[in-house]
């Protein structure tokens, strides 16, 4: 081989070399400060929110561990995986938290990681222990781990999720566990996680308080930062700052801090307010605002008329024809009164109206029949209607998803005087019957308590309705104001003001036997019979021999046997 | 602590020759023998291909005699002249490289440890794993590269012209490297220990003068010291009126006093080797039927199981050889049986939070129906709870027995009962939970043991790479002895696989599995035998075959880890020690023996 050869050669190299490091700056050219969109690579990165766009951001401890794996970080974190999953069967949590925080370091940017692993020490690693303290301890661990997650992690885009869930665990792990008093209790004073601000004492330690900011953290990075919300329901992550909101209100009032519980009512009520003026986002991608219901229903009416004026006499018109059509059974059933119907009637009924319903979509058929002029006129309308309705249905479910109406009305009676007296007395009720010390004074408490509570409920009528959870809440109460009763050998009076509550909201079937005695007194009292005793046992056994309810079912105290 | 595996007395780890376990020593010489037969016959085989049967059997003859013969006349100071030519060699490679590097790790280990709760667990942890990763690689990049380079700069030709034998230059390679090793180690060993001594050590500052320790002008006591390496504790006084800040990550303080304000002493015990005396654990079922297991809580880890509270479901210990030296002496002038208790507690119903679960624990004299009165205790989940028996206490008739003369049988032999008390709760014990506690070893001895077991994995390691490189590559080798080193660390899993006890079958059908991403346990198709399947079934069979007679040399390597015992603060037995040294031996030996036929196969060496 001669040297021209060998020079011919190296030439060839040297420019297929060339040829082939162009692809390659296509590729990662980094991002630079004259060239701050750099190469394919490095564009993919941060439209993935994946890289520390900021020297400074970077970790160098996990720049360290990503290296020391010489390009096998993917096999590295699979076996820490692992690991870690051993170490929690095998109850190692010092090891399993070491792991965790070797794969936080070669795996900052993967959320699923942090949403998983999170929730994994807060939730099943916590309830391992047997002291409640060892349990809130691992719950912390569990927080402190998202909130690094999400220091990791401010550029990404799924950024939101790890806020909403945040402000879940610090709302819900503490204030709705079976260990709340002591959770509550050990967050306030928790210095590891606050640190100096808010200060010791402070009411913003409240969980629930530092819950809602999280989730308005959250709010705000998708709103203000146009992050991504991922498959989160925008219902649920809209009305989440205005729920804790609420919690916190509720918390308040039940450590017996009434006034501070009234003006958090307050926030959550003109909270809950902006939240149904929002606009929000149906899963099938339509706009809705839940506080607005009534005005569609009132722009349906509006069109509705506008519709009929076109025609006008259309609608009954349209209604005596299909009436015509029913059968001499059907209308016969449809004009007796609800009272007088027979099972067969009630079905006759129900065809019958099936067969009455006239819809918009009928009277705009019919239009476009008759008056072929008016068709675009109908036409628009008709569809405006239709559109409308499909808007009504969904914001109607996502209200009642939300149980907008009731959380309106819940904010708004807590503020009321009576709501709060009544708590008030409650709350000094339960605390006298506590100890059993002074039941003669708790009673006096409950039945002023419960006076209140009859306001309350004239006052605001839809609190009864069975979806909201008041009546379940009077129930606690009157269940503690039995036990204050029973200890002074009295039944519940019959002028007692909450018994609708009770036969209403009795899902553990506590007053089964109560209602049932007291049903029977007033019915005999209006035919001016003497009623049975109460408490007498022989008495009772007699009427359930005669009622044919079981025996077993009742006992003589009068409880259910499953309470 | 977690010992899944009772450790075997050495005698019956080293001898045992039944048909349930066939103990060290004979399975070393089997394996030696059915080598040595396969070595014969293969040399046999190819010799007669290559020169006809009478020629090969001559030549076969001729090797094993001197081979022999070598071995009887290896001169030590050879042996010697060669190791030191082999540390010359790792010096000049710069190995002392590899302490910088443990040093500068050392130096930001900070970056990656944060304070746990056990934080004396988690820093031996750390350390020991390093050293031992860092000790093998270094040891693996020493062996494995000296005699192929020699080979390959020629330089072998001018050691084996000198009179020297072919398995003196194994053995001076091992020898040499081994002590270049060992220096680094023990260099590591003083730095580890220095750093974890120097993490630990910490103090806290109490805010607040007091007046005599009696409290400040008002008389009241600080709360709790600063918050300083994730901690604060809560200041207690004990009955003498002296201060110390409680119990908490691990460790507790002094509170003295100087100068009028409180100082926060060193932490206490950061550092343990408990020695446990063990033994061996029954059950009784809630009628108080004796069983082998209590019953399960439905965990998947199978380690523990649970006696009922409530019930006559009872958890019961027999120690054997107790006796005075057992008895510790306590501040108050007695004698006491000191225990040591974990209790893992798990409740069916919540209960009261805020009240541990109440269990009884009772010492029984065996086969008598003499107790001592019961005493009650509160369950502390998990934690090592300690508890004193002096020597004189009552029955359950409240009658004085003496814990020596009527508690312990003619055959040293005393019985510890441990029962739950509230209805519907459980508590789950394994045999290893509770133990007599013997007198304090000495945590540096025990961290020195502790480096002990991994000089051994390391020497291995190098004997298997010197071994190695007598007839492959560099590189080669390399994968070879990293191939060891991993498959040993995985043996359990590699023996379960050849086993046929894994799920997911053999090699191919792994393969196949993976490729198709198909699940573990998921049946093939059909489940026929096709043709296709019984192909990979019986190529699997093949490569179990060959993987289960590999799995009968592969060291394991988990075994020479003694991290767990260190980290949770137990002295790690002598018995081990010993066993893991014989191992090791082993291993070198037969290791020598080979290398020295594989270097002879070479043609400068014949």
């Amino acid at each position: 081989m001669n040297k021209r050869k060998v020079f011919q050669r190296k030439l060839a190299y040297g420019i297929a070399i060339a040829m082939l490091l162009y692809p390659l700056l296509l590729l990662s050219r980094p991002a630079t400060v004259f060239d701050p969109k750099g190469g394919l690579l490095s564009e993919m990165r941060s439209a993935g929110g994946l890289s520390q766009a900021d020297l400074g951001e970077i970790d160098p401890a996990s720049a360290t561990m990503k290296l020391a794996t010489l390009g096998l970080r993917g096999l590295a974190v699979n076996l820490l995986w692992g690991k870690a999953d051993e170490y929690k069967k095998k109850e190692d949590w010092s090891n399993l938290t070491s792991t965790l925080e070797q794969l936080a370091l070669l795996q900052p940017n993967f959320i699923t990681f942090w949403k998983y692993q999170s929730w994994n020490v807060s939730y099943n690693v916590s309830v391992q222990f047997d002291d409640y303290r060892d349990r809130y301890y691992y719950v912390r661990r569990g927080m402190e781990f998202l909130q690094e997650g999400i220091e990791k992690n401010s550029e990404n885009r799924d950024i939101p999720q790890l806020l909403w869930d945040l402000g879940w665990f610090v709302g819900q792990k503490i204030g709705r566990a079976d260990e709340v008093v002591q959770y509550r209790r050990l967050f306030k004073a928790d210095d590891a996680f606050h640190g100096d601000d808010p200060p010791r004492g402070s009411e913003e330690r409240d969980n629930w308080r530092v819950s809602k900011l999280e989730y308005e953290n959250a709010i705000a990075a998708v709103d203000d930062r146009h992050k991504s919300l991922g498959k989160k329901s925008e219902q649920m992550f809209y009305a989440s700052p205005s729920k804790s909101q609420m919690s916190y209100a509720e918390a308040t009032g039940n450590e017996g801090k009434f006034e501070l519980g009234r003006a958090a009512w307050k926030v959550a009520a003109d909270g809950w307010k902006r939240f149904g003026d929002l606009w929000i986002t149906h899963s099938t991608g339509r706009r809705l605002q839940l506080g607005h219901e009534q005005q569609v229903a009132d722009q349906i009416a509006l069109k509705e008329k506008e519709l009929d004026s076109l025609s006008p006499g259309l609608r009954s018109k349209l209604l005596e024809e299909r009436r015509s059509t029913l059968s001499a059974k059907q209308r016969a059933a449809i004009d007796k009164p609800d009272n007088e119907r027979s099972r067969d009637d009630w079905n006759q009924a129900y065809e019958a109206k099936e067969l009455l319903l006239v819809t918009d979509q009928d009277i705009v058929d019919r239009i476009l029949e008759k008056n072929p002029q008016l068709r675009k006129q109908a036409g628009s309308l008709g569809s405006e209607i239709a559109n409308l309705r499909v808007d009504l249905i969904y914001t109607q479910r996502y209200k009642d998803m939300a149980n907008y109406d009731y959380w309106k009305l819940r904010a708004e009676f807590e503020q009321s005087d009576e709501a709060v007296k009544a708590r008030q007395k409650m709350y000094l009720a339960k605390k006298e019957s506590a100890d059993g010390q002074s039941p003669i004074e708790a009673r006096k408490l409950y039945e002023e308590g419960f006076a209140l509570w009859r306001q309350v409920l004239d006052q605001f009528p839809t609190l009864r309705d069975r979806e909201g959870t008041t009546g379940d809440d009077l129930m606690v109460f009157i269940l503690k104001y039995r036990k204050v009763l029973d200890s002074q050998e009295e039944p519940i009076p019959d002028d007692f003001p909450l018994w609708d509550i009770i036969e209403d909201f009795d899902t553990e079937q506590e007053f089964v036997e109560e209602i049932r005695q007291r049903k029977l007194r007033v019915n005999n009292e209006t035919s001016g019979v003497e009623p049975p005793q109460a408490k007498d046992p022989e008495a009772a056994s007699q009427d359930d021999s005669e009622s044919g309810s079981p025996k077993e079912l009742t006992d003589p105290t009068g409880k259910s046997p499953l309470s | 602590m977690i010992l899944e595996k009772p450790l075997l007395p050495y005698f019956e780890w080293l001898l045992q020759f039944d048909k349930t376990r066939w103990g060290a020593l004979p399975h070393f010489l089997l394996t030696l023998l059915v080598i040595a037969i396969a070595t014969l016959l293969l040399s046999l085989l190819v010799g007669t291909v290559l020169y006809g049967p009478l020629k090969a059997g001559d030549k076969v003859y001729r090797v094993v005699v001197n081979g022999f013969r070598e071995l009887f006349s290896l001169s030590f100071r050879r042996v010697w002249a060669l190791a030191r030519l082999a540390i010359q060699e790792s010096l000049r490679g710069r190995v002392l490289i590899a302490v910088a590097v443990f040093v500068l790790l050392l130096l930001f280990a900070g970056w990656f440890l944060k304070t746990e709760r056990e934080p004396a667990r988690l820093y031996f942890s750390f350390v020991l794993t390093a050293t031992s990763f860092l000790g093998l690689f270094v040891a693996l990049l020493l062996a494995v590269f000296s005699l192929p380079n020699d080979f390959k700069s020629k330089t072998i030709y001018t050691v084996l012209t000198k009179p020297v034998r072919a398995g003196e230059v194994v053995i001076g390679r091992i020898l040499g490297f081994s002590l270049v090793g060992t220096v680094l180690l023990a260099i590591m060993g003083v730095c580890s220990y220095l750093f974890v001594v120097r993490a630990l050590d910490h103090t806290h500052t109490v805010v607040g003068s007091v007046l005599a320790k009696g409290g400040d002008a008002e008389g009241n006591l600080p709360e709790t010291t600063s918050l300083d390496k994730g901690h604060r504790h809560t200041i207690q006084q004990d009955d003498d009126g002296h201060l110390f800040a409680e119990f908490a990550h691990d460790h507790d303080h002094h509170v003295g006093e100087s100068n009028g304000r409180l100082v926060v002493s060193s932490p206490h015990e950061t550092i343990r080797a408990r020695v446990p005396r063990g033994g061996t654990l029954r059950f009784k079922d809630r009628q108080g039927v004796q069983v082998a297991r209590g019953v399960s809580v439905g965990k998947e880890w199978g380690y523990r199981s649970f006696i009922e509270g409530g019930t006559q479901a009872a958890a019961i210990w027999t120690f054997d050889g107790i006796d005075e030296k057992t008895l510790h002496d306590e501040d108050d002038g007695g004698e006491a049986l000191r225990l040591e208790l974990v209790v893992r507690v798990f409740r069916t119903w919540k209960a009261d939070i805020n009240t541990p679960v109440q269990g009884v624990i009772q010492l029984k004299r065996p086969g008598s129906d003499l107790k001592t009165a019961p005493e009650f205790f509160s369950a502390k989940d998990a934690t090592i709870d300690q508890r004193y028996f002096p020597r004189t206490l009552t029955d359950t008739n409240n009658q004085p027995i003496d814990l020596l003369d009527d508690l312990v049988d003619e055959q040293g032999q005393i019985e510890v009962v441990v029962q739950c008390l509230d209805r519907s709760q459980y508590f789950g014990f394994a045999q290893g939970d509770c133990y007599v506690r013997m007198k304090e070893g000495s945590p540096l001895w025990n961290f020195t043991k502790a480096y002990i077991s991994m000089w051994v994995q390391m020497v291995l390691v190098i004997a298997i790479a010197v071994t190695g490189s007598t007839v492959l590559s560099g590189p080669i080798a390399m994968m070879f002895t990293v191939s060891f080193i991993l498959l040993g660390f995985y043996r359990e899993f590699f023996v379960r696989v050849a086993r046929g006890i894994q799920e997911g079958g053999g090699p191919v059908e792994s393969l196949v599995r993976l490729v198709t991403q198909m699940n573990l346990t998921a049946g093939f198709r059909g489940e026929s035998e096709t043709t296709s399947l019984w192909i990979m079934r019986s190529v699997d069979s093949v490569f179990l075959g060959a993987m289960e007679l590999l799995a009968n040399v592969l060291p394991d390597f988990g075994e020479f880890n003694a991290t767990k015992y260190v980290a949770y603060g137990f002295d790690i037995p002598a018995n081990q020690i010993a066993q893991q040294l014989t191992m090791g031996a082993a291993y070198v030996i037969g290791l020598s023996i080979v290398g020295y036929f594989l270097l002879r196969t070479r043609e400068v060496a014949k």
